[in-house]
């Protein structure tokens, strides 16, 4: 089993130093990480959806879990992130004659339903979910 | 054929020469290093060129004694995401930390001589949500929170990000190389 060592950074998020093995892991623990790290079995590192919310990982003893409050507001603050450079690219096709695919009285419809299925999702896969239909509606709008 | 000095360990160093304007330096027998009519110079069963200072590579010169090259001092290449990363292959790296999305610090097996080195790096831009802006960015010594992280002997800091979001990248291809 591979190991990697975790530790709370300064941030308050989780660090995870993956050793290259150019040294034992024994020495990377005391030479790259701070007093408090610790070395892990690489299996209890959340993966999948919850790997697409490392920002809002914590540590809680000897595992790693997702602070759900914390992953809606990430996922919150993406959405807005992507939806402010498609409004521009929206008003950029208006601009040149291009008509964009969905009307703009749909496209908030879509990103209302994301904003309110983010705030109900219980897990990182609900939250990715949520936010499937805005990547697509952008996808769409090329 | 080639001129031979043979270091041997019965008859001490014993010179077999010929016409052929080639060298080579024999270890009790053994072909180290040889010499060529073209001025080549091979080595055998990697051998090392070593510098006789402590943590300083050896530098190539020109006829003068000018340094006209230096060699990479550290290197990665990895695949960010999963955890933590992936690391593929690397040279004087011994560890690389995910300290937040697209935000990684390389750490040096052994300490550059100087934090005065140039780092540079490039990856795969694509990322969920993204992809329709597909304009990465590679920014060295600084964090995700877009803050400058001075470049030490032991380690570097960069953030990988989507210029056109400014959402970060855990790319699947990315690398890294350190020169000084």
């Amino acid at each position: 089993m591979s190991q990697v060592i975790i530790y709370t950074n300064e941030n308050g998020g989780v660090s995870v130093c993956t050793p290259t093995g150019e040294l034992p892991i024994e020495e990377v623990l005391v030479k790259d990480c701070p007093a408090g790290a610790m070395i892990v079995d690489a299996a209890i590192i959340p993966k999948g959806d919850d790997d697409k919310f490392f920002n809002a990982w914590k540590i809680n003893g000897s595992s790693v879990s997702v602070d759900m409050q914390l992953a809606q507001t990430i996922a919150t603050n993406n959405l807005n992130a992507m939806a402010k450079t498609e409004a521009s690219h929206r008003l950029t096709n208006t601009a040149a004659g291009i008509s964009n695919k969905l009307s703009d009285t749909d496209w908030l419809a879509i990103l209302t339903t994301a904003r309110n299925s983010i705030t109900a999702a219980k897990t990182t896969t609900d939250l990715v979910t949520a936010v499937s239909p805005v990547e697509q509606a952008i996808q769409g709008n090329a | 054929m080639a001129t031979i000095l043979n270091a041997t360990t019965s008859s001490g160093l014993v010179v077999t020469p010929d016409n052929s304007g080639a060298v080579a330096i024999q270890n009790n027998g053994t072909t180290a290093i040889t010499v060529d009519t073209s001025q080549n110079l091979s080595m055998t069963g990697g051998g090392k060129i070593l510098s006789n200072a402590s943590n300083t590579a050896p530098a190539f010169g020109d006829s003068t004694g000018r340094q006209i090259g230096t060699l990479c001092k550290a290197w990665v290449f990895f695949s960010g995401s999963t955890g933590g990363a992936t690391v593929n292959a690397s040279f004087n790296v011994s560890s690389l930390t995910r300290n937040a999305q697209g935000d990684y610090t390389a750490n040096f097996t052994n300490a550059l001589s100087s934090a005065n080195y140039a780092a540079v790096g490039n990856f795969s831009a694509a990322s969920s949500g993204s992809s329709n802006y597909p304009t990465g960015g590679m920014a060295m010594y600084q964090n995700a929170s877009f803050s400058a992280v001075a470049p030490t002997t032991s380690a570097v800091r960069f953030y990988m990000y989507n210029t056109a979001v400014n959402l970060a990248i855990d790319p699947v291809y990315a690398s890294l190389a350190v020169f000084n």
